[in-house]
């Protein structure tokens, strides 16, 4: 299935309200799932949260379908439950939990997200959604619920953190390859 | 080493969506659905207590006074309380004045009645704030874990027995945050431990591990039946209170940022005297 840009919801008479989330799950899941990739660094958990993310639209439909942009709201929801997941996410990991799953990517690309899950969370997400989803500031600001200047001051620091955590991944290999 | 301009690339998230499919609906369509029945049942519930005190006549919550003349029954009044906000998330709701009867849950091992006067709001359905600057929090909490260091360390949360002097031992045993002996008092009408808290003077809270989540305070415990972690910011004095109802450990916490005001301290002592188990 290719990803389609996300149509409106109007003029879609004599469906019910479900049926059109329906529909928005049809068109965006995928969509979502590959934005919320880089926030939490984990196929998986990216899956859940927007799975969770729809799982709520359909419990708030008559409100869900009047929507000018659904999916800028199951966005918003789906950062905002990654939130809470990710600190169990960091408890399960230090407990030995599962697995991370991710999509194929070059190694390079996997070093890059995995350093981008140390950043703290309020800059990883906006790098994530800015950099990696493409989603133009104000629509990263609304993502998170953050002024715009925010989001432009933690794009900054971010960007700087990710340099130097990746300057120390690859000094590391870099070691361990010469002995 | 890659250049960080060409791995920042949307072409992450495009692998990302590529890789996925999107599940079965119905499941998801079922969650919701068990949702909505829930809550339809509670509104349902809601709505027949209002119902049932409407027709007895009486206000909505105690203590709250009323324009209409006392109802001519004979006989005390039984006692009625508010229905406390269910609360959305992190998302702060007023409460209105009042007695509220709180549930036993993942936040309290014992049911207990609670009053609030004005200015008070309640986040995530448990946690209650002093508004206009949230200068006072008081909620109820079910500690299973505790952080052995509140600071640093791995930020794993370590088992704690379930008596009362197991929590008070491991608060103690923080390295910073407890400010003296535990003091014996009162809560519930239940004899009560309460152990002081404060941040130490000097600790720099930028090299603890609640800066990497941009939370400058310390992680004292986290409650895991609640996934919630009790913070301790500066400035601010907690202070948690542990004590026995049958065989479960209760615990308050309370936080006050303005510990050096009278006026603040008196609220929250107003709101803490209030509090009554039921068993």
């Amino acid at each position: 299935m290719g990803l389609q840009p996300f149509q409106p919801l109007t003029g879609r008479e004599g469906l019910s309200d479900t049926d059109m989330v329906r529909d928005v799950f049809e068109a965006s899941y995928r969509r979502l799932v590959g934005q919320l990739y880089g926030v939490c660094g984990d196929l998986t958990e990216a899956e859940e949260v927007v799975a969770e993310a729809f799982a709520r639209a359909v419990q708030h439909q008559r409100t869900f379908v009047h929507l000018d942009n659904p999916e800028a709201w199951l966005r918003t929801v789906a950062v905002n439950v990654s939130r809470t997941r990710f600190r169990w996410r960091r408890l399960a990991a230090a407990r030995g939990g599962d697995e991370v799953r991710h999509p194929a990517l070059d190694d390079d690309r996997l070093v890059l997200i995995a350093a981008l899950r140390k950043l703290p969370a309020a800059q990883r997400e906006a790098i994530a959604l800015h950099y990696l989803a493409d989603l133009p500031i104000h629509e990263v600001a609304a993502a998170t619920g953050s002024p715009v200047g925010t989001v432009k001051a933690r794009l900054s620091r971010g960007r700087a953190a990710l340099a130097v955590l990746l300057a120390d991944i690859y000094d590391s290999s870099e070691e361990a390859r010469h002995g | 080493m890659a250049d960080l301009d060409r791995l920042l690339k949307a072409d992450i998230s495009h692998a990302a969506a590529q890789a996925v499919k999107p599940p079965d609906f119905a499941p998801i369509e079922h969650r919701a659905a068990k949702r909505r029945r829930t809550h339809t049942m509670m509104m349902a519930a809601a709505a027949a207590v209002v119902i049932a005190l409407v027709a007895a006549g009486s206000s909505l919550v105690i203590g709250r006074e009323s324009a209409s003349p006392p109802p001519a029954s004979p006989g005390p009044p039984s006692p009625t309380f508010g229905s406390m906000p269910s609360g959305d998330g992190a998302k702060d709701q007023a409460i209105e004045p009042g007695t509220y009867r709180i549930p036993s849950s993942t936040w309290s091992a014992v049911d207990f009645t609670i009053a609030f006067p004005e200015d008070w709001t309640v986040q995530y359905g448990n946690i209650y704030h002093h508004e206009p600057h949230q200068d006072l929090t008081l909620e109820a909490a079910v500690v299973d874990e505790i952080f052995t260091d509140a600071c640093r360390g791995d930020g794993v949360p370590k088992a704690v027995g379930p008596r009362v002097q197991d929590l008070i031992t491991a608060l103690r045993r923080q390295p910073g945050p407890a400010t003296g002996r535990p003091v014996k008092t009162t809560l519930g009408g239940y004899p009560a431990t309460r152990v002081d808290l404060r941040v130490p003077k000097g600790l720099d809270l930028e090299d603890c591990r609640g800066a990497d989540d941009d939370v400058l305070g310390l992680q004292i415990w986290h409650s895991a039946p609640a996934d919630n972690y009790f913070v301790l910011f500066p400035g601010a004095v907690a202070s948690v209170y542990t004590f026995e109802v049958g065989n479960q450990r209760q615990v308050f916490v309370t936080q006050n940022r303005s510990p050096h005001s009278p006026e603040a301290r008196a609220k929250l002592q107003a709101v803490l005297d209030s509090i009554r188990i039921d068993r």
